[in-house]
């Protein structure tokens, strides 16, 4: 290897300085984009929900007999529904930006209550999915680009794309019907066992019981695709020549494994939990609601019914805001690990 | 030999959803009864009459497994020609027409993929129920929802495929040659685009059909009297259903499963130019 000169250093030291420049003004310029397009989006989200003829007051009434014209029209007054969509989207804007978003119809609860309330439960099963999914799948994809046998990649293959083809809810009712009502190992739905009121650890333990089959079934359905990618990936590193040069210097797999493999795919890692994120979360709430958890799918559908709009507009925003943060995310950590993207100059990059 | 064994099954799908109904002369939501025609036949095991046996509701299984295949497939095909138009013409214009174009367009991509899809589609769904519309034209409706969030990847795919190909020496060679811009991009560029497009379309019609079988299980795809894989799953909500009458939900969730699995097959035999060898 020839030593590096002095003013190859130093050219080398001005661009990685000027990398980090274009660099930080990338981010700073794709968060103000993101901050507009969740204006936009809610602007648009408000509309929608609004001009939805069946509101509040409407499905709330709908069973409970006769209302006097007066009583309707109070009920609708302290819900804020009487004023025009532009002037209430106005007043919901500044009350969101003072971080209120309004009082849920439909649970008589702050609308960020609710949310946090079901978050919780919508976490932890999907952040314990994912981690296992990914463990999963780096162990599969980065084995399946090693292994060349018949046998392997025909099993790998056949894994991956039923993974990727079986819907959510028919996974998670198989569970419910093989391993919950026919073998009795897991309880059938729920959060916590109705008949017993446990404390301390046998709760968690309890709790824990009940989330094991939804989190199977979001790493069922979710660790084929990433399997996958990771697959591809760990091909074109192999084929790589660094690689080439630390075989003929007579690496083992391990050793390629633990100091090429893996240190190339670490940045890919944050770019896949970018992608996944999305996906995971729509996944999360249609098992929340085959499941009966309380997280926040099963309060949003049924607000989303109800047409309780304060709810819908705190849980759309929040959605959005979690998929252009994982968005803003998978960019940066692709720009951060490709110098050769061409930053701002009108080519940005857009994953793959 | 996997791909062709995919590409047989979709046949064989296709022609028994598309013909099958023809011979059948229940409609898809006939309700049955007994001989004496007082009650209703519901939750029938599997009979020579039933296959599949019937639903809560008396329906033959069968009978809705092809017609909710043929409603299925009918909108995916419809989704995915709409997509696509979409799609090649928005990645056409920010490939080609430059910075501008590009950046506008781009960011109307990265809106749409931030979009909740399965939210606002519900949203929109709950929109179009409340405001009573006609379960045809609400099919309708979804078949625009659907394809108005799919064509993102379509348009990514097309302008970075006319960012590679137009920097080539035919169209460099084009341009000198005086060949007007319109020609230039219709003519030159856009078939060779095309392919990579062909190739992504089964993959993606497989998708398809997944979101909307899940839209349909939630109650929100296709509306209630038409048949669907997704919103016959549905009945498995009821836990006696679940552990009792596997006959009425198992096979929509094959049906789900083995279509959206060949699709994705034959898509990966045409990537890897293995299906027609």
């Amino acid at each position: 290897m020839q030593a590096e000169s002095a003013d190859d250093r130093i050219i080398h030291n001005f661009h990685l300085k000027e990398r980090k420049r274009t660099i930080r003004g990338y981010i700073v310029k794709r968060i103000i984009i993101g901050i507009f397009v969740l204006f936009a989006l809610s602007v648009l989200l408000y509309a929608l929900i609004r001009i939805m003829p069946g509101d509040y007051v409407q499905n709330s009434i709908a069973g409970s007999g006769r209302l006097t014209a007066q009583a309707k029209e109070q009920m609708i007054k302290s819900y804020g529904l009487d004023s025009s969509v532009g002037e209430g989207y106005i007043q919901w804007i500044t009350n969101s930006f003072r971080g209120e978003f309004g009082t849920s119809f439909l649970y008589k609860k702050p609308v960020t209550e609710v949310i946090s309330d079901g978050l919780f439960t919508t976490m932890l099963i999907s952040v314990t999915a994912l981690m296992i999914q990914l463990l999963l799948a780096l162990y599969l994809g980065i084995r399946s680009a090693f292994e060349a046998g018949i046998r392997w990649r025909l099993f790998f293959n056949t894994t991956t794309v039923l993974s990727i083809s079986l819907p959510v809810f028919f996974v998670a009712l198989l569970l419910q019907k093989w391993l919950a009502l026919d073998m009795g190992l897991f309880p059938l739905q729920g959060q916590v066992s109705l008949k017993y009121e446990y404390t301390g650890i046998l709760y968690i333990v309890d709790v824990m019981d009940h989330l094991i089959l939804p989190i199977l079934t979001l790493v069922l359905t979710g660790a084929g695709g990433t399997a996958r990618y990771i697959k591809e990936h760990t091909e074109r590193i192999l084929s790589s020549d660094f690689v080439f040069g630390a075989i003929t210097r007579g690496f083992g797999r391990k050793q390629i494994i633990r100091y090429h493999v893996l240190p190339n795919l670490r940045v890919l890692l944050a770019v896949i939990i970018g992608k996944e994120i999305p996906g995971l979360l729509t996944r999360t709430l249609i098992v929340e609601d085959v499941f009966a958890l309380n997280g926040l799918g099963t309060s949003v559908f049924a607000g989303l019914a109800m047409g309780d709009v304060p709810l819908i507009m705190g849980f759309s925003i929040l959605l959005a805001f979690i998929v252009l943060f994982s968005a803003l995310f998978e960019d940066i950590a692709y720009a951060l690990s490709d110098p050769r993207i061409r930053l701002g100059k009108g080519g940005t990059y857009y994953g793959i | 030999m996997v791909y062709k064994l995919a590409l047989s099954f979709l046949f064989i799908l296709i022609l028994a959803c598309f013909t099958g109904p023809l011979f059948i002369e229940a409609g898809e939501y006939e309700i049955f009864y007994d001989d004496g025609g007082t009650r209703i036949l519901s939750l029938q095991e599997s009979t020579l009459q039933h296959p599949l046996g019937t639903d809560k509701n008396g329906r033959d299984v069968l009978v809705r497994l092809l017609y909710g295949g043929r409603l299925s497939l009918l909108l995916a095909a419809g989704v995915m020609v709409l997509q696509t138009l979409i799609g090649i013409t928005a990645g056409l214009l920010a490939g080609y027409a430059g910075r501008k174009t590009d950046l506008v367009i781009m960011r109307i991509v990265d809106i749409f993929n931030a979009l909740p899809d399965i939210v606002v589609i519900l949203i929109l769904s709950a929109l179009l129920m409340a405001y009573g519309v006609s379960g045809r034209y609400r099919i309708l409706m979804l078949m625009v929802f659907l394809a108005v969030f799919g064509w993102t990847f379509i348009a990514k795919l097309v302008r970075s495929q006319v960012l590679y190909t137009r920097e080539s020496s035919f169209m460099m060679a084009a341009e000198l040659c005086g060949i007007p811009a319109r020609r230039r991009l219709f003519v030159y560029l856009l078939p060779n685009v095309l392919g990579q497009v062909a190739v992504a379309i089964p993959i993606s019609i497989g998708n398809i059909i997944l979101t909307e079988a899940t839209l349909s299980f939630l109650g929100f795809g296709l509306p209630y009297p038409y048949a669907s894989w997704g919103n016959m799953l549905n009945e498995a909500m009821d836990h006696s259903i679940l552990a009792n009458h596997i006959n009425v939900w198992f096979p929509p969730g094959l049906m789900i499963v083995l279509t959206v699995m060949a699709f994705h097959l034959v898509g990966q035999g045409l990537k890897e130019g293995r299906l027609f060898k």
